[in-house]
């Protein structure tokens, strides 16, 4: 098919786009070019913005403005407790339940043997240095109950124990508006081990 | 052509694709290795989302479509996770490298029961077993080794024939196999078998056998077994899963 250049490179840089197939690549490049110039101007600032503007917490590797972000920099947050996660959006997702009023330390990722991801390529000396300033009483780690979460949870404890510090983890069992019975047995198992008094 | 395929199966690996969904691959029963994709697993409701992890056995229902790479896995159940495996750093580590076994050494759509029935086997043993994990890793890889057709001969010295004698240290060429004393001048030398080491890895060849064993002797066993693996198969580049942590 014969598409004009501009838009044929429009279309093949958009299909690059996560979730982006080449069909909704043609839609949002038609559409860009149906759109008055000032919201093209506007999205092109956003994109651009996004990658000159943002760049990691040197503490925390959260995604900040600044050289540290807004966690790390609010007098409000409790510096003792310290929440682990994989990446960046599992901090959007936990301050938007408004419960945590700690820090965080984004990994960048978890261990994953198969994919031979390890320790080097996580920011864990970065976490250990953190762990061990006096202020610090409590680590939450925050991983998804997965085999290469439960892998790096279990490794974070290893080197952490030492330090002397309240270790905890996020519980695991029935999802809100779960049915007990259809849910597989290792997640009852679970729930079961984790139940809590009332 | 499309046909519901059920089968059991053991998840070697897994990676997230787009917003919500899962592709994994699948060391199965009846198929071997099949790669596909569970739809919306990343969500809350997914029934199949958590059940589909690395190291759990499961039951599969596919739609086979011969010419897709991809097949759409319509329902996984549970039938072990392998608990006491995911609770415990040094089993994680050689459960993994079993599965990297599978995922780098096994071509797709080669159906191996038997490879199956010991991958099951193994990861129940080490969920279950009170041995190091190492010990059981082992005799993995003998009996994975032999499945692909990569046996070691230990009974015989692969130049002169003579019956290899317990208690005597021996010497191993890559290409040939095992060498005696007598006989290693002749050959290149790519690994040494002390009386003790040789032993053991005889004791761990054997079925249903109680091997005494240091864990130094273990891990030499398998340095050993990855160089022979690397030795035939060219592209094998050692086991990432024994070196992450």
């Amino acid at each position: 098919m014969n598409i004009i250049e501009p838009l044929q490179i429009a279309i093949e840089e958009l299909s690059k786009l996560p979730t982006i197939g080449r069909k909704t690549a043609q839609r949002l490049a038609l559409y860009i070019l149906k759109s008055d110039k000032d919201s093209v101007a506007n999205l092109i600032k956003a994109v651009t913005d996004l990658k000159e503007k943002i760049k990691f917490c040197s503490v925390c590797f959260n995604l900040s403005v600044d050289d540290t972000c807004e966690v790390c920099k609010s007098p409000k947050r409790d510096k003792s407790i310290i929440c682990v996660v994989e990446e960046a959006s599992d901090v959007i997702a936990i301050e938007s339940t408004n419960e945590y009023k700690g820090l965080y330390h984004v990994l960048g990722g978890v261990l994953s043997p198969l994919s031979g991801k390890g320790v080097e390529s996580l920011k864990i000396a970065e976490l250990v240095l953190r762990v061990n300033e006096p202020d610090v009483k409590e680590i939450v780690l925050a991983l998804n109950p997965d085999t290469e979460g439960e892998t790096t949870s279990l490794y974070l404890t290893r080197r952490l124990k030492p330090l002397n510090k309240r270790i905890t983890r996020l519980p695991t069992g029935l999802p809100l508006g779960g049915d007990l019975e259809f849910t597989d047995h290792a997640t009852v198992g679970r729930a079961i081990l984790n139940r809590i008094e009332l | 052509m499309s046909e519901i395929i059920k089968t059991k199966a053991v998840v070697i690996k897994k990676l997230d694709y787009g917003d919500t969904s899962k592709i994994a691959t699948f060391y199965t029963e009846d198929y071997g290795k099949i790669t596909g994709i569970i739809k919306g697993a990343r969500t809350a409701k997914s029934k199949m989302g958590p059940v589909v992890d690395i190291l759990n056995t499961l039951q599969i229902v596919y739609y086979k479509k011969e010419n897709r790479e991809v097949q759409l896995i319509s329902k996984a159940e549970l039938i072990n996770h392998h608990s006491k495996i995911k609770e415990d750093l040094d089993k994680l580590k050689f459960a993994s490298a079993v599965a990297e076994l599978l995922l780098h050494l096994n071509l797709e759509d080669e159906a191996h029961p038997k490879l199956f029935k010991g991958t099951v086997k193994i990861l129940e043993l080490m969920n279950e077993s009170k041995e190091v994990p190492e010990y059981y890793f082992i005799k993995y890889l003998i009996f994975f080794l032999k499945e692909l057709g990569y046996e070691i001969q230990l009974e015989n010295c692969s130049c002169c024939g003579n019956n290899t004698e317990p208690g005597e240290g021996y010497f191993f060429n890559f290409n040939s196999g095992i060498l005696c004393m007598n006989c290693k001048n002749d050959q290149l030398i790519s690994f040494e078998f002390s009386p003790e080491l040789f032993n053991l890895l005889m004791c761990l060849s054997r079925r249903n056998n109680e091997c005494k064993y240091s864990v130094k002797d273990l891990n030499r066993l398998i340095y050993f077994f990855e160089k022979y693996i690397s030795y035939h198969i060219p592209e094998f580049k050692g086991l990432k899963s024994l070196h992450v942590y």
